[in-house]
């Protein structure tokens, strides 16, 4: 690694910020798996096949909801007695339901295997057998043309959105070698389109270039990667990713998250002075849009500005975010609980966070509800399964998913982000019944 | 391995939740990883619980696996009773946990709680969901009435019409459970049968049954079996050591419910003409007046849980006068009993989980109406068919806030309203096709109801939801405003269920300000002003 | 105790006066008593096996039996016929388990004891002890265990792999039936190896040995003595049994005379024996080596 690399990348600045509390328990949080509902949508040309049981099948559909309609880009192959006794040889069975698979989608060009918690159980080699596929002769190896990758989207060791973490990193060794002597910016993350399109138009005009989004829609159009390559990350959740990439020469950025006005600048402006772009353009290209971000989060912030707010932990996106109610909006923050606490990731998030707040890390879910039964706080974000009870108790309540379906990063959704967590306590004075 | 794009039953442990969330004073421990949770949902987004369902996970991690699993196991089982105390306990695994073979259920058993703790062996690998909920209701009804079962050799029960020689009949309803379809409606309707009979209900269960509640099962008469997916199991033993009879008519559709009302006067001894020849059904004059003509014939295709999947079957056949094209189920336990009504409308039953090959089977047969779950919904909206939902799985839209059963008399009437309706709005087509050219009438015209069969055969899956609206539908900008390309681009990113607002609200905003050309910077800074 | 009457679970000491504590044994709770019966190849398990299960029948206990064996030649003595497996049977549904009920491959033989044939593997997967692991499912998910007082499990004789050995996980005694000569002492000796390494994690016990057509049990007394085994019946090699096996019946229906009586007598005090409870044995087999000395050298 460079010297610039390191520079930025892991020193992790001593904050004065108290541990997080760690809670242990019951958790009520997807698993990696989920992340193949919104992945699929990104990869245009992907199938996620995952290796698994009808629980997993179970899941994808319940995650999945409405987007029943169109045949889907996932399935589940369902481990049965025949397979786990050894009757039927797992591997032979694999290829048949792969071939079956490809034969149907003439569009596939990359097929993930996805673990499952049953497959890491049984050790169930689906690197082998993604390698093995490859070769043979619907892969690229033979003369097909898919590529074949695996990742373990397992809740045995991904929350929910690590599982996008396990898909990219599997993506990394694809990546080409960036030739030395060039660079490019490489951002990490599922970003909507429409959100994509903005940042890479804030680029351009920073003259910051080439850039890649990464997932992006083409998986056999991957951008390189090398020590001319300077990361930013989009989404807090890529730990193993980061690791890889840093080992193959990149320079990682440490930065807060884009959300809101304040942290889209941050996040700007670390690639700004990471590529040498002089303040005075970046000024002149950001000045407009966080103008007028600003300006269209007053409506937004008259509603929030004193609310107590309790986030439950999901998607590793609660310190961001809350960092953004906090700081643009005014919300007083009671609990901020996430799946997994990042250190390195989330320092300069943590430089940003008010004092305090308590801060949990892991779940104890029994315990952390009887907390919000006391506190009682104005809103409180948490999942579906446990939002329509407490707001039968009275509690209002946000539901986290939805933050990781709709475009929020950058200037033009932070007030739309802010709207998502106005709409409730709006919808509540409104109602007369 | 099974390739399985969706999936009709979840894996059993979820038909046992099933059943620990339709009772009261019931808690489920779970031996699951962590991500299982994901079940709660189904409870409090598709039936709108208040309550989280009543069940505990142990949500194991990767870190736990070096460690003690089964100590996990007991120290949630003892939280959880300490905590909830409910009354009676159910434990099982999820398939992963089976794996484990931690044996959760005898380790639970073996900690001496003060309540009766009921293991679970679930087979995650070769069972489902029904399964599940029958397996875990049966347990709980043989743990809680073990000891009362009469000793072999003891006088036996008398038989009913003699016990109810001078009393009113009481039954119990079996078989409604939560995330069952209209299982809540049902009962109501039932009892209200029932009572104008003269027949009182003795409990419900489980849907809202306390164990306290089934100690008094062998209290009632007879079984009224509802659900025979959930019930029937338990029904069979109650019948073995109780000689507790069951009623086993289902009481869904007209003819149904009259053979449910028969066999209970057989069994009774009680007159029920009057109540057979009243009846507040209007299927019979709907389906009888001219309007109803169209109806004849109709091919329809049914796929749903056994139960359902038959009555539809006698309804569509012997009430509303369709023709009966493809009968079929996912309920494999009640696959001869499918077969034997497919052979009475002489099609071949379809047995089979697969959604594929039920898809298939769809386009083959080009139905005039499909009648099924979700899943079969979603087949005919993409084939452009009319369709109906009639069983479990089912979705939130499916559990309405307006009473809805689709048992006994008023059941009939909201099954005629509800398979009808689609081909009605059918027959307005027709006419607007008839009518196609006259002025008054625009042929173009879609159904507003159906995804329009042609749009979806023209565009792909992936981008039925970001279809570009036609450039007909879009009005001529304001006087003086232009959009610039980048900017109409960047319109069409917007979602189509919005972009028409927002191509007005910018022109409205452009033109209050003289900008001339409409850029990308104008529409967010439209967008900025107006909000969402 | 709760105040509805609901037994608690097992393992709870009584609570004193004022309650209707019931002290719950695997009977009353409804679990059959599980027995599983092994012993080398054509030593006279099913003989032993379906006489033992009329015994049963005769002290007004429900039986069920059922053979592990390919061969399904278990049962034919109590329903007279070669009885459909359950391997065909599942054959005529495409495997589709959840579609059969018990009816389907569940017959009542012989004063009421219910008779189920595993069969054998369908050609080309090769794979009895599967079978008869699949078997075992079936009978739990469809209650056969529990609406029954007595289970009998009848092994083929070499247990080759993991699924004939599926009966241990739910047995609680294991017969192993022997004869006084080498080979089948030799092959009672590795059973009570496999039986003791189960009983690590399943509650199954060595009840003892059935020394079956045998004069004499001299031999089988030392081998038993020296590992901690007991010899709980014995039939002398009659001729009657071998003739009730062509007249496809059990002894139980076969004309009196002093040798059947005493070959009653036998299956009678044995299956009282192991109703009462055998108590369990801690049996230490012998390695090969040494039970190749011990034999016979005498």
């Amino acid at each position: 690694m460079s010297g610039a690399a390191a520079a930025d990348a892991t020193l992790v600045r001593e904050r004065a910020y108290p541990e997080p509390l760690r809670e242990q328990g019951q958790c009520e949080v997807f698993c990696g798996l989920s992340a193949i509902v919104w992945l699929h949508r990104k990869m245009h040309d992907t199938f996620f096949l995952v290796v698994g049981s009808r629980t997993c099948a179970h899941l994808l559909q319940s995650a999945a909801g409405v987007m029943i309609f169109a045949e889907p880009r996932f399935a589940t192959a369902i481990l049965q007695e025949r397979d786990l006794a050894g009757i039927a040889d797992c591997h032979d069975e694999l290829d048949l339901v792969v071939t079956r698979l490809l034969e149907r989608r003439a569009d596939i060009r990359t097929l993930f295997l996805v673990g499952s918690c049953p497959s890491e159980v049984i050790k169930l080699d689906l690197q082998k057998a993604a390698e093995r596929l490859t070769k043979g002769p619907l892969g690229l190896g033979g003369g097909g043309r898919v590529k074949v990758l695996a990742f373990s989207g397992s809740g045995l060791e991904t929350t929910f959105t690590q599982g996008e973490d396990q898909c990219v990193a599997a993506l990394v060794p694809e990546l080409p070698r960036l030739p030395a002597g060039e660079r490019n910016l490489l951002v990490l993350g599922t970003l909507a389109d429409v959100v994509e399109d903005q940042f890479r138009r804030l680029f351009e005009s920073l003259g910051i270039g080439p850039v890649h989004f990464i997932p992006g829609t083409d998986t056999h159009a991957l951008p390189p990667v090398g020590e001319g390559t300077i990361v930013l990350f989009a989404q807090p959740f890529f730990n193993e990713t980061a690791g890889l990439l840093a080992s193959r020469g990149a320079r990682l950025l440490n930065t807060p998250f884009p959300f809101g006005v304040e942290g889209t600048l941050a996040w700007l402006g670390a690639a700004a002075r990471a590529w040498g772009v002089s303040d005075e353009q970046f000024e002149r290209v950001t000045a407009a849009p966080a103008e007028r971000a600003r300006g269209s989060l007053g409506r937004y912030r008259e509603v929030l500005a004193g609310r107590r707010m309790t986030f439950l932990p999901d998607s590793q996106l609660e310190i961001p975010l809350a960092r953004f109610l906090a700081r643009e909006c005014g919300v007083e923050l009671l609990e901020v609980g996430t799946p997994y606490l990042d250190r390195r990731a989330m320092q300069p998030e943590l430089d940003l966070f008010p004092a305090g707040v308590r801060l949990v890390e892991g779940q104890d879910v029994e315990r952390q509800l009887d907390r919000v039964a006391a506190e009682r706080p104005d809103l409180t974000v948490c999942g579906l399964g446990l939002a329509n009870p407490l707001e039968a108790q009275g509690l209002r309540t946000k539901w986290a998913i939805e933050l990781v379906f709709t475009p929020i990063h950058g200037f033009e959704q932070a007030a739309d982000l802010a709207e998502l967590f106005a709409r409730p306590l709006l919808r509540s004075a409104a109602l007369k019944v | 391995m099974q390739l399985t794009v969706w999936t009709y039953e979840g894996p059993p442990h979820i038909g046992a939740m099933r059943i620990a969330a339709s009772m009261n004073a019931v808690h489920c421990v779970l031996h699951a990883p962590q991500g299982d949770t994901y079940a709660d949902l189904l409870f409090t987004m598709i039936e709108r619980s208040e309550r989280r369902p009543p069940v505990s996970y142990t949500t194991f991690k990767a870190r736990d696996m070096g460690t003690d699993t089964a100590e996990l196991l007991k120290t949630r089982v003892q939280e959880t009773y300490d905590r909830f105390r409910p009354d009676l306990l159910l434990v099982g695994e999820a398939c992963t946990a089976e794996l484990l073979q931690d044996q959760a259920g005898g380790l639970a058993e073996s900690m001496g709680l003060p309540i009766p703790v009921v293991p679970l062996e679930l087979s995650a690998f070769s069972r489902q969901e029904n399964w599940g909920a029958s397996e875990t209701f049966y347990q709980i009804v043989r743990r809680v009435l073990h000891a009362q079962v009469p000793a072999p050799g003891s006088a036996p029960r008398a038989p009913v019409s003699e016990r109810c020689a001078n009393r009113r009949p009481l039954a119990n309803l079996l078989g409604a459970t939560s995330l069952g379809f209209r299982c809540r409606d049902d009962v109501v309707e039932l009892t209200r049968l029932l009572d104008s009979i003269g027949v009182d209900v003795n409990l419900v269960a489980p849907l809202g049954a306390t164990p306290a509640d089934i100690a008094r099962i062998p209290e009632a008469d007879f079984n009224c079996c509802l659900y025979p997916e959930v019930a029937a199991s338990a029904c069979g033993w109650l019948e073995r050591m109780f000689k507790q009879p069951t009623v086993k008519a289902i009481p869904i559709g007209f003819g149904g419910t009259r053979d449910f009302l028969r066999e209970i006067a057989a069994l009774t001894g009680i007159d029920v003409s009057a109540a057979v020849a009243a009846g507040t059904s209007r299927l019979p004059w709907y389906s009888r007046s001219v309007d109803s003509t169209y109806l004849t014939g109709k091919r329809v295709f049914i796929f749903a849980d056994a139960t359902h999947a038959i009555a539809a079957a006698r309804i569509c056949s012997e009430e509303l006068g369709f023709k009966v094209v493809g009968l079929g189920t996912y309920s494999r336990e009640l696959a001869r009993e499918v077969r034997a009504a497919a052979a009475r409308y002489r099609v071949e039953a379809l047995i089979t989980d697969d959604y594929l090959e039920v898809e298939a089977q769809v386009a083959a047969l080009h139905p005039e109406l499909v009648l099924g779950s979700q899943m079969e919904r979603h087949i005919a909206k993409r084939f452009g068919v009319p369709c109906a939902v009639i069983s479990a799985p089912h979705h939130v839209q499916d559990c309405p806030a307006r009473y809805a059963p689709q048992m006994g008399f008023e059941g009939t009437n909201v099954i005629f309203d509800t398979w009808v309706h689609p081909l009605m709005m059918g027959l307005e087509e027709h006419l607007l096709t008839m009518f196609r050219g006259d002025a008054e009438f625009h042929d173009e015209a879609t159904p507003s109801h159906l995804h329009s069969p042609a749009k979806a055969r023209a565009t792909t899956p992936e981008t039925v939801s970001v279809a570009d609206s036609s450039p007909a539908a879009d009005p001529a900008p304001a006087a003086g405003v232009v959009w610039s390309p980048e900017g109409e681009r960047e319109l069409k990113k917007i979602p189509f269920f919005v972009r028409g607002k927002a191509r007005r609200n910018t022109e409205l905003f452009a033109a209050e300000r003289g900008i001339q050309t409409i850029t990308v910077e104008t529409l967010y800074d439209a967008k900025a002003h107006f909000g969402r | 105790m709760n105040n509805f009457g609901i037994p608690v679970t097992l393992g709870q000491p009584p609570d004193g006066e004022g309650s209707v504590q019931v002290l719950e044994d695997e009977a009353i709770v409804g679990r059959a008593k599980v027995f599983a019966v092994y012993g080398k190849g054509g030593i006279g398990k099913s003989t032993t096996s379906s006489n033992l299960s009329a015994a049963f029948s005769k002290l007004g206990k429900r039986v069920l039996q059922i053979g592990c064996d390919p061969k399904h030649d278990s049962t034919f003595t109590l329903t007279k016929c070669l009885v459909p497996t359950v391997i065909d049977i599942l054959e005529s549904v495409q495997f589709h388990a959840e579609e059969l009920r018990p009816e389907d491959y569940c017959y009542e033989g012989y004063n009421g004891v219910m008779c189920v044939e595993a069969g054998g593997p369908p050609a080309g997967t090769g794979c009895g002890g599967y079978v008869v692991g699949q078997t075992v499912k079936l009978l739990k998910q469809h209650h056969l265990f529990e609406d029954t007082d007595v289970v009998i499990f009848d092994v083929l004789g070499d247990v080759v792999c993991g699924g004939f050995a599926t009966p241990l996980q739910h047995a609680e005694r294991a017969l192993i039936v022997a004869a006084n000569d080498f080979d089948s002492i030799f092959a009672m000796n590795r059973i009570a190896a496999a039986i003791m390494a189960k009983a690590k994690n399943y509650k199954v016990r060595i009840a003892g040995v059935v020394a079956n057509r045998s004069v004499e049990t001299d031999q089988i007394d030392r081998f038993a003595d020296a590992v901690g085994l007991k010899r709980l019946a014995h039939l002398p090699d009659l001729d009657v049994i071998r003739r009730s096996r062509l007249k496809k019946c059990t002894l139980f229906e076969m004309d009196t005379s002093p040798e059947v009586e005493l070959a009653r007598a036998q299956y009678m005090q044995l299956a009282a024996a192991l109703w009462a409870g055998a108590e369990p044995l801690t049996v230490a087999p012998m390695r090969d080596r040494d039970i190749f000395d011990f034999l016979g050298f005498d």
